[in-house]
């Protein structure tokens, strides 16, 4: 029996992919049996695993070719982490399964049943059919958001999606992750205040702003390879402790497990 | 946003929130508190809280009577080594015997009106009965 978990926000560059295979391979290495799925035309799960892009999405879904889920996976160069990738063709994919009747159900029926203890889901940056196929799919939805009013707006957009699918999802939010955040700045530390008093307890531990993590991904590497001791992963240092950062919200999230 | 609205900026008013967000936003909030602080004001905070950061996690506040400091200090003078590294080394013999039970705490107890201790030490007596081992 597999968990799965759709990591979405309708509004783009707020850390979706970095998040998904930060917390894939994260997981991975915590020895789990881990599927990252990319749902984004952009394929940029398969640029931030060094690996080439390829049509993985469209053989598993598409009508007329539904491949068996073992020749989509690929294996991602980490133990216990497999990808299926995404590219352009995803567009024509979402052409394709606009016809199809049942559609929001292609991604929950292709998953029916896979060897993995976590399934990742990162979706794209836009409210499409393969992002609601997502929600239908998935059991917990995980959004991160930077800390600026519109990002914030489009937590917002991704839980009235959530509520619109409520008859045919049994996705829960299970939590809201601050990304980019910079303790030095007021705007940060406001809107953080803000989510806090509208999501309490959901509200993760945030990720600080690290550099790191667009050049991890320049080079094909997880943070977890290319700079283990990153703000990112560690969080912050607070005496003798240290707050926030990828490292403490994987330990949220297999508290969901 | 309108930053004079109380309860967007405040921190007090908040629900149940992760603890390690709890954390950052009370830092935060600490910094913008001390930013409004006259001058040198700041700096002692600043001082102080940069104190308390150095603090390692192997440090502990002995309360200690007076007389067993002034021979401590004594002591250490003479042999040239820190205090600290003085009651460390004094420390390991007695915790031995404790653990393996060759000595007790038995009949030094005394009932402690704090609620968050059973009982204290009667340390007078302690040093009674070292006195009068001597």
């Amino acid at each position: 029996m597999h968990t799965t978990m759709a990591i979405l926000n309708q509004k783009g560059g707020v850390g979706k992919t970095t998040t998904a295979v930060t917390l894939a391979s994260g997981l991975a290495r915590n020895g789990y049996h881990v599927l990252l799925i990319d749902l984004d035309t952009q394929g940029n799960v398969a640029d931030s695993l060094g690996l080439p892009h390829s049509d993985d999405l469209r053989r598993l879904l598409s009508p007329d070719l539904r491949f068996p889920l073992e020749q989509v996976i690929t294996s991602s160069g980490i133990d216990h982490l497999d990808v299926i990738r995404s590219d352009k063709s995803t567009t024509a994919l979402k052409q394709t399964l606009a016809g199809v009747t049942m559609r929001e159900y292609v991604l929950a029926d292709a998953l029916e049943g896979v060897p993995y203890d976590v399934i990742l889901l990162d979706c794209a940056p836009s409210a499409d059919l393969l992002h609601f196929a997502a929600l239908v799919a998935a059991d917990y939805l995980l959004i991160p958001t930077r800390l600026d009013k519109l990002a914030v707006n489009g937590v917002r957009d991704a839980l009235q999606t959530l509520a619109a699918l409520k008859r045919i999802s049994r996705c829960q939010l299970a939590g809201i992750l601050p990304t980019f955040y910079e303790r030095v700045t007021l705007e940060s530390h406001e809107q953080l205040i803000h989510l806090a008093q509208t999501f309490g307890k959901l509200v993760l531990p945030p990720i600080p702003q690290d550099t790191q993590c667009r050049v991890a991904t320049r080079y094909g590497k997880t943070l977890w390879d290319y700079a283990p001791n990153a703000r990112a992963l560690n969080g912050y240092e607070q005496g003798n402790r240290r707050v926030g950062g990828y490292l403490q919200v994987l330990e949220r999230v297999k508290e969901w497990l | 946003m309108n930053r004079n609205t109380k309860g967007l900026t405040s921190f007090e008013e908040l629900p149940g929130v992760d603890p390690a967000v709890e954390s950052l936003l009370g830092r935060g909030q600490r910094r913008q508190d001390e930013a409004r602080l006259p001058r040198t004001e700041r700096s002692r905070k600043k001082k102080e809280r940069e104190r308390a950061e150095k603090r390692k996690p192997n440090r502990i506040n002995l309360d200690l009577p007076v007389d067993l400091k002034k021979r401590l200090e004594h002591l250490a003078r003479k042999e040239g080594v820190p205090i600290s590294q003085l009651v460390a080394f004094l420390l390991y013999e007695p915790v031995n015997q404790l653990e393996s039970q060759a000595i007790s705490l038995w009949g030094y107890k005394t009932a402690s009106g704090c609620p968050k201790f059973e009982c204290n030490l009667d340390l007078k007596r302690a040093h009674h009965d070292v006195a009068r081992k001597s």
